[in-house]
């Protein structure tokens, strides 16, 4: 090639990057946005009304900007927010809860009793159709005595009800009736009585808001910004880059590089989340507890939890930390001995590398949730393990409304690969309890069916806890699904974000007394 | 017809003839470009109404107690129909006007007025793609009668996907300026860090991607190269250096119907493109939206940015047309 044409060449080269050049010298001029706590969420809320939630992200949100009667301190224990006392009857049928004098809206008028009556009735209408409905389904009764007095009467005895009075309490005066509409006009423009207060929808998606200036104690942050940045990727270079401030979750292989990092500081917190191998026992082979026994005891869970992160291995379904592990029942360890007495026993012949029965080999499909993370890495190393023990795996992804309508409607399904997670009251119930909305994988037991009423019905504490045990003992042994562990979390704020306290399931309860530098 | 005379009655003024001529073309044109646009844009939103429909899932599934919430919530968005009433009523309420509401992305706001806004986001990053690529690919393809090696660069440059030159560029100039600014050498700027602040250096290097990557400016290119070299060759061009007269008005004026032409062909790949390139820049116009109507199965909303995207494809190829009747008479003759 002659100097001639390498001199046109990069002539060439350097026209096509002159535009990219101009342009990033122009905008280099622009000055950085005025400093406030950036965090980021995968997907924006697609609605601002707490009786409507779907989402972790839309949690956090109604986490800022609305208040509940009751919220947890930093030590999670259940304190008044917006109650001031209350009085539970002898019979735990009936409590009266004062409101304190002093609570506004976000927009001055006054928060009284019957916004709270409201927010329970709206949130029982079946006309409303809220996805929190489940949370005011204890509650037969509201009334509202006087403007800061409320009388709530319960379905049956509640021991501890200010726990389960978390929920976000409504302005009735936006609304007209207590049959509220996902379209409700509510959801452009919420008003909360929170610490802080939506102050605008922007074109990219993200949320700015702003503090309230009626909150007390008022928060030392005076704006909050939710971001929406759908790959997870970005989300820790943008921390790193100080294009963030927060982080509420790091994906594993990103913690080396923050945990080196001087201006991030990792905040590890304790999520009642674990994961899971589901077995669909109305499928033919898995309705055998041998089986499902025997698929368990051929995995070895340690190895599928070292490459994608720490966490504690699971033999229940409760967190290790949680009252109601069972550390009686230890997490199974993988044993190929035992794998192929129980499949013998189940009816199955090892044909060379496989598992037959009939002539037919043991084939069975693992199905995982797209957005589940590291869920590529667990499920390879799940369908290696079975393969190499002489069954046979195919493996599938579902987005989400492939999932709710394959695994939650059809129960099409062998082997589910998930995470379930829960708020402080850790509620299992629906999981396990025969025709449970969330058992699909079709698990019943009258025994586990009447520990779950006991542990519901419990007053005292000892009791529930002892329920719960031995719900979990009997899980393990019965194994509707292979627990398997859960993960240690990591959040990674910025150094110039202070005082910082992280709850571990809404995230954002304590941010008002988090500062910023 | 010479100067001072004047046309005989009873016989048709050949300049009045051919205006009419051209113009009976133009109105038999749009006549046929609207038929086609009319049964594009019923085809485009009985498709894609179609595939989201028969994925698995839908709009209910999405939300916690589904089972529970669907007897109501079904029959409130229109879900309780057999399929083919469903597309129906689809497509006859697009007939109408009627885009309807949003049921999952932004519950309950009116279709047309995220229409208006991803439209507006898009329609920023598609003329300057479009620019980009049909004036890229033309340059280029002058370069590469000259020099073979742009030709290799080119297709070299078509066959990395979309989604590594974004990574690689946005990757690279981040890393690159952070150094610097941790060096002391810079002060922050206003754009950083890419893709999340919006900056026009951003909306540049979108625009590039999706006008330059994944194969299309491979394509225009070649057919540029093509045309050039049939142009360059024509009669009109050696006449014209025959005279003496400069030889590139006479090109750049036959170049003008054929780069519309290019325009409307390369239009709806890099209106495929949109989808990708605004998920990676974190752009939120039609193409992202797209993604997540899909997504979140939000039927009303996915037949919405069908019906617009199938519109600006017809208005597109329409413009097209009329540009290249305006600028060569011999379409104009029938």
């Amino acid at each position: 090639m002659s100097a001639m044409c390498r001199v046109r060449r990069a002539g060439a080269l350097l026209s096509a990057l002159i535009p990219v050049l101009a342009a990033g010298a122009w905008a280099a001029l622009a000055p950085a946005s005025a400093a406030n706590l950036r965090y980021a969420e995968d997907q924006a809320p697609g609605i601002v009304n707490p009786l409507f939630g779907t989402t972790m992200a839309e949690a956090r949100i109604y986490e800022m900007l609305f208040d509940g009667l009751y919220a947890d301190d930093p030590n999670l224990a259940t304190v008044p927010r917006l109650a001031q006392s209350a009085e539970l009857s002898a019979d735990r049928m009936e409590m009266l809860i004062l409101l304190r004098p002093d609570l506004r809206w976000q927009d001055g008028s006054p928060l009284t009793a019957r916004d709270v009556v409201f927010t329970i009735n709206a949130m029982k209408d079946p006309g409303t159709a809220s996805t929190e409905a489940g949370r005011a389904a204890f509650i037969a009764g509201a009334v509202a005595v006087d403007d800061l007095r409320v009388r709530l009467t319960f379905v049956r005895p509640e021991a501890r009800p200010e726990e389960r009075l978390q929920f976000k309490i409504l302005p009735a005066g936006r609304f007209v009736s207590t049959t509220i509409k996902r379209t409700d006009a509510f959801r452009q423009n919420p008003v909360g009585s929170g610490p802080w207060r939506l102050a605008k929808y922007n074109d990219d998606n993200s949320i700015s808001m702003a503090a309230n200036p009626g909150y007390k104690p008022a928060p030392a942050i005076s704006q909050v910004t939710m971001k929406e940045v759908s790959d997870k990727n970005y989300q820790a270079k943008l921390l790193l880059y100080e294009s963030l401030e927060a982080l509420v979750r790091v994906l594993p292989r990103d913690l080396p590089v923050l945990e080196n990092n001087r201006k991030v500081e990792l905040y590890p917190y304790q999520t009642n989340s674990w994961w899971y191998l589901g077995f669909n026992m109305m499928d033919s082979a898995l309705s055998d507890v041998r089986v499902r026994q025997a698929l368990s005891r051929s995995l070895d869970t340690a190895s599928m939890l070292a490459p994608i992160g720490t966490g504690d291995l699971l033999s229940g379904p409760f967190v290790r930390s949680s009252p109601y592990y069972n550390h009686d029942v230890p997490p199974l360890r993988p044993d190929p001995s035992e794998t192929a007495r129980l499949l013998t026993e189940a009816g199955y012949t090892r044909t060379g590398n496989q598992w037959t029965k009939g002539g037919k080999p043991l084939t069975l499909r693992v199905t995982a949730h797209q957005s589940l993370e590291s869920a590529q890495e667990v499920v390879i190393n799940m369908q290696s393990q079975l393969q190499n023990a002489g069954i046979t795996i195919s493996v599938e992804f579902l987005d989400e409304a492939a999932w709710k309508s394959r695994i939650w409607g059809a129960h099409d399904f062998d082997l589910l690969l998930s995470q379930w997670s829960f708020d402080r009251n850790e509620d299992i119930r629906e999981q396990f309890v025969t025709r449970g909305a969330r058992n699909f994988v079709g698990y019943s037991s009258p025994v586990v069916d009447s520990l779950l009423d006991t542990a519901r019905d419990a007053v005292d504490p000892a009791v529930r806890k002892q329920a719960l045990r031995d719900v979990h003992a009997r899980l393990a042994a019965d194994a509707p699904m292979l627990f398997l562990w859960s993960l240690d979390s990591y959040a990674a704020i910025s150094t110039r974000v202070r005082n910082v306290l992280i709850h571990p399931f809404y995230f954002f309860t304590f941010m008002p007394s988090w500062q910023m530098q | 017809m010479a100067p001072g005379e004047r046309a005989s009655p009873g016989r048709a003024d050949p300049a009045l003839a051919g205006i009419r001529a051209g113009l009976l073309r133009v109105l038999a044109l749009a006549g046929g470009r609207l038929l086609w646009a009319a049964a594009s844009l019923a085809g485009a939103v009985a498709l894609i109404q179609a595939m989201v429909m028969l994925a698995p899932g839908d709009a209910i599934d999405l939300l916690p107690d589904a089972e529970r919430l669907r007897p109501l919530l079904a029959q409130e968005w229109g879900l309780d129909q057999p399929f083919a009433q469903r597309l129906w009523t689809g497509v006859a309420r697009v007939a109408t006007g009627d885009l309807g509401h949003s049921l999952s992305y932004q519950p309950g706001r009116p279709v047309a007025e995220l229409l208006l806004l991803g439209g507006r986001s898009s329609l920023g990053l598609l003329l300057p793609a479009m620019i980009a690529a049909v004036g890229g690919a033309v340059g280029l393809g002058w370069a590469g009668l000259r020099w073979g090696w742009v030709r290799r660069w080119v297709r070299g440059l078509s066959v990395i996907p979309a989604f590594l030159t974004s990574f690689g560029l946005i990757s690279g100039i981040n890393a690159l300026c952070w150094a610097m600014m941790e060096a002391g050498w810079i002060a922050r700027p206003g754009w950083f860090t890419l893709p999340d602040a919006e900056s026009v250096l951003r909306d540049a290097l979108a625009a590039l991607v999706l006008g330059w990557a994944s194969g299309t400016l491979a394509g225009l290119h070649r057919q540029a190269e093509l045309d050039l070299q049939a142009l360059l060759s024509a009669p009109f061009v050696d006449a014209a250096r025959a005279i003496g007269a400069p030889v590139w008005p006479v090109v750049a004026r036959n170049l003008l119907p054929v780069t519309a032409g290019m325009a409307a062909a390369a239009l709806p790949a890099i209106l495929g493109g949109l989808v990708v390139v605004e998920k990676l820049f974190l752009r939120n116009g039609a193409g992202a939206m797209l993604w997540e109507a899909c997504r979140l199965r939000d039927y009303p909303l996915v037949t919405g940015l069908a019906v617009g995207a199938a519109a600006v494809v017809c208005a597109g190829g329409f413009g097209s047309d009329l540009l290249r009747l305006w600028s060569d008479p011999r379409l104009r003759t029938p």
